[in-house]
């Protein structure tokens, strides 16, 4: 070996020592920060309840009940009740979803019996479900009980101000009082963030609440607006109701044409949605807008 | 008194019986002419006066009858008011009469006497008694039996006009209701009794004015008891009659 | 001399006028008036008398009007009793409504309160008219309101006696009645429920029978149908057999040699499965570790960048609470 040659290889040697230094230092930096250790019950539970939360986006209700208890057993197994408490919460509302009633109210007081254990972030939430269970009950007046427990557990700023305000505005909207049903709507608008799911439903609300009182071109501009927003999100259900609370605040107003022209996409997103029964529950009225 | 009673009661049916039995002496001028002469101042006279009369009762019989009855029992009206001008009718004529006519026969044949007219020897001449008797007792009767016809007539028309008037009905309908109520026995009933009244107040007036002589004293007593004898005497035939129709 | 009667004087004359005036004035007032009241008697109008027979004329008399719709047309003319003690009352009608008077005819005493009795005479709707020569009519007392109401009260006392004993009964042992009464009511709500599942049962009976009956028949065809198949295969397969018979020596012979062979096979495929046997099991339990080892090579990936801002981030454990989560506002159903 020559010295020229030894410094050329030294110099590529280098050079290449550089750059591996470098990628390293730059994969290291990009790399994620290192995570809290998960032992593997935990690990297992939070991929359990990604599995889960997977098959209920694409509305594998049976299959995300089974990922959902698998994940909560795994929780449990290791006492982790923040992930434990989050799994009966999940397995409350996919149960109520199914109809079992009974069995979400059963998940959701294991939670309220013991708040000690699961804290008050998951008690209000816990009451929150609690809420929304009795809606379907129907007992307007233990909804409205529940919710009011929730807000007293839920810390301030509380996430769950525009749900329970939106609660309470479908409970007044139910017992015929639309001004305290639009003030509640609104409560619960500006405690939501623009572009939620949650800021849509306030905006129904509202839409519902002024056609009731009469307002019907307020009531008309919250709806789109409610619309534009559930489309952003691909909530198509929510859509659907969009378009339906828009065709019955144009039929109060007396135009028939537009109320037929919401009709009809309502049901052309129901049946896109495979909502064959709702869409036939709109035909009859569609039909008395001739 | 008793006596005095039947010696008048007597003396007023005699007058009657004389005036009967006599009643061809009407074919004698003097005695038509007397009888018309009665007839005009009993009979002709009196109308205005009894026409009034009958057409106030008939008004004031309905309006009293309503007043203590009612407008609403009607069939007791009808009784009261009907029953009313049936009896009364001939009654109300008579004492028009004996106002009017029996003072005035019993002081005109009372005068006749004073004045020597009738002289006592002649009571005994049948021509003269009767030529004082039976035209007043004829013409009274008969002036008596005509001023009851129209006094009925006249007032039964003014009692359906008040009725109809106070009740607020169609008078044909209350000439109708009375009608239906009356008998047709009634009027000539009627018409019968104020003969009779006529008749019997005509002799008690002669018979009174008879007795006068010639004291001129005696004559207002004849006169009173004319007038009283026929008040009793169309009292008591009346009585009689309602008694006589009840049984 | 004599002369001829002397001339009246008018005075005289006017007198005898007068007179005579006040006489014809009388007789013709009189005349009117008495005229006037038999006209309304009826003695200027022809009568038709018609009569019945009455077991008790009590209120009648000679004089008792007799109306027929409402218009009085006569009077009871006079009243006989009869060897058996009813009481023959004849009635003077006018003429006129006399021919309506029917064989059905009948005569009704009317008799209110405060007015006088009265005869309705019903004409009746036969089609024969009254007999001249017998014209008696069918007769009728109507009570007087006293009379109704004793007869209402002879036949209401006794029901209000007993009505009196029943609810002092009926009061005595109300708790047993009561009692009787919650089981009724339990019981009927019992029935009603039952007659729903009756009627439920009946329509689904009903529906099933419908369904088999129509099964049966779609059965009955394709029995039908399966019955020509079958007999078409019978055929078939008649014939087949016949090929087969032809055939089958010759089959026979090879599938000797091809069992042979056969044999020869699974010879070697035991001993390759034993060998297997023993190696699989570790393949398999060597599989789970490589298995988690690949997911947590795939996680670390997955949470590496820049995978990590290529991918969407994973959805959190705890699904969001929504307030129109509950099914009732999801209802599309006329609010």
């Amino acid at each position: 070996m020559t010295p020229r040659r030894c410094t050329r290889r030294l110099r590529a040697d280098g050079a290449r020592v550089v750059a591996t230094a470098t990628l390293a230092l730059l994969l290291a930096a990009c790399g994620s920060p290192p995570r809290p250790s998960q032992n593997p019950a935990q690990h297992s539970a939070s991929t359990l309840a990604q599995a889960g939360a997977r098959a209920w986006a694409r509305g594998d209700a049976a299959q995300a009940r089974v990922l959902y208890e698998r994940a909560l057993a795994a929780a449990e197994s290791v006492e982790d009740f923040d992930l434990a408490g989050a799994m009966l919460l999940n397995l409350a509302l996919v149960q109520g979803a199914g109809g079992d009633l009974a069995g979400a109210q059963a998940r959701v007081d294991r939670i309220v019996a013991a708040p000690q254990r699961y804290g008050d972030a998951l008690v209000a939430r816990a009451a929150t479900r609690k809420a929304l269970l009795y809606l379907d009950a129907p007992d307007p007046d233990a909804a409205l009980a529940w919710a009011t427990r929730a807000q007293a557990a839920c810390a301030a700023p509380c996430a769950l101000d525009a749900t329970l305000a939106n609660l309470r505005a479908h409970v007044a909207l139910q017992r015929g009082d639309a001004r305290a049903a639009l003030q509640w709507a609104a409560q619960g608008g500006a405690r939501s963030e623009d572009g939620t799911a949650e800021r849509a439903n306030a905006l129904r609300l509202s839409g519902r609440a002024q056609r009731a009182l009469g307002d019907h071109a307020a009531a008309a501009s919250a709806l789109a607006q409610a619309l534009t927003i559930d489309r952003t999100l691909g909530l198509s259900d929510r859509v659907a109701l969009d378009l339906v609370a828009a065709a019955e605040n144009e039929s109060t107003r007396g135009d028939a044409a537009a109320a037929r022209e919401f009709y009809q996409r309502a049901i052309d997103v129901y049946l896109a949605a495979g909502n064959a029964a709702a869409a036939d529950a709109l035909r009859p009225r569609l039909a008395t807008q001739r | 008194m008793f006596s005095a009673t039947t010696r008048l009661a007597l003396g007023y049916s005699s007058m009657l019986m004389h005036a009967f039995s006599r009643r061809a002496l009407l074919r004698v001028p003097t005695v038509r002419s007397a009888l018309m002469r009665q007839i005009q101042v009993t009979g002709v006279q009196a109308l205005p006066y009894v026409l009034v009369v009958a057409l106030l009762f008939g008004a004031v019989v309905v309006t009293r009858a309503l007043e203590l009855l009612g407008p609403d029992d009607d069939t007791a009206l009808k009784a009261v008011v009907w029953g009313g001008i049936r009896e009364l009718g001939p009654l109300i004529t008579a004492l028009i009469i004996i106002v009017r006519s029996s003072v005035a026969i019993a002081a005109e044949v009372a005068l006749m006497g004073l004045r020597g007219a009738i002289a006592d020897s002649h009571w005994r001449d049948i021509e003269q008694e009767e030529e004082v008797v039976l035209p007043r007792v004829l013409g009274a009767a008969l002036s008596a039996a005509a001023l009851v016809s129209c006094f009925q007539f006249v007032a039964i028309g003014a009692a359906l006009v008040a009725s109809a008037l106070t009740l607020g009905t169609a008078i044909e309908f209350e000439l109708d209701s009375f009608l239906t109520t009356a008998s047709p026995l009634q009027v000539p009933l009627s018409i019968a009794k104020g003969a009779l009244f006529g008749a019997g107040i005509g002799a008690i007036a002669c018979y009174h004015g008879l007795q006068v002589r010639d004291e001129v004293g005696a004559l207002p007593k004849a006169v009173v008891a004319a007038g009283a004898g026929s008040l009793t005497f169309v009292l008591i035939v009346d009585l009689m009659a309602i008694v006589l129709l009840v049984t | 001399m004599s002369t001829g009667p002397a001339a009246e004087p008018p005075r005289t004359q006017s007198q005898r006028r007068q007179i005579a005036a006040l006489l014809i004035l009388a007789l013709l007032l009189a005349i009117t008036l008495a005229g006037g009241i038999a006209y309304q008697h009826g003695a200027l109008t022809t009568r038709s008398h018609v009569y019945f027979l009455a077991d008790d004329a009590t209120g009648l008399s000679p004089g008792t009007p007799v109306r027929m719709s409402g218009f009085r047309i006569g009077k009871v003319a006079a009243m006989q009793l009869q060897p058996d003690l009813s009481v023959k009352v004849v009635l003077a009608i006018e003429s006129e409504p006399f021919s309506h008077l029917k064989t059905d005819a009948r005569a009704e005493v009317v008799r209110e309160q405060l007015r006088p009795a009265a005869i309705d005479l019903r004409p009746g709707s036969d089609e024969k008219p009254l007999s001249e020569d017998d014209p008696q009519v069918a007769f009728r007392k109507r009570g007087t309101l006293t009379e109704i109401a004793e007869d209402l009260r002879t036949r209401l006392a006794p029901i209000l006696d007993d009505v009196k004993q029943l609810t002092g009964t009926a009061r005595a042992r109300k708790d047993d009645v009561d009692a009787i009464l919650q089981n009724l009511h339990a019981l009927s709500r019992d029935m009603a429920g039952t007659a729903q599942h009756m009627n439920a049962l009946t329509q689904e009976l009903r529906g099933r029978v419908e369904r088999i009956g129509a099964q049966g028949e779609g059965v009955m065809t394709e029995a039908n149908r399966s019955l020509v198949r079958v007999g078409n295969l019978i055929g078939q397969a008649d014939r087949s057999l016949e090929a087969v018979n032809a055939r089958l020596p010759g089959m026979l012979n090879k599938a000797d040699s091809a069992l042979t062979s056969l044999d020869a096979v699974l010879r070697d495929t035991r001993a390759i499965s034993s060998a297997a046997a023993q190696g699989v099991p570790g393949l398999m339990r060597s599989a789970g570790p490589l298995i988690d080892d690949s997911r947590d090579t795939l996680q670390g990936m997955r949470e590496s960048w820049p995978l990590r801002s290529m991918l969407p981030a994973p959805p959190p454990a705890a699904l969001p609470i929504d307030s129109h989560d509950p099914a009732a506002l999801h209802t599309s159903a006329p609010r």
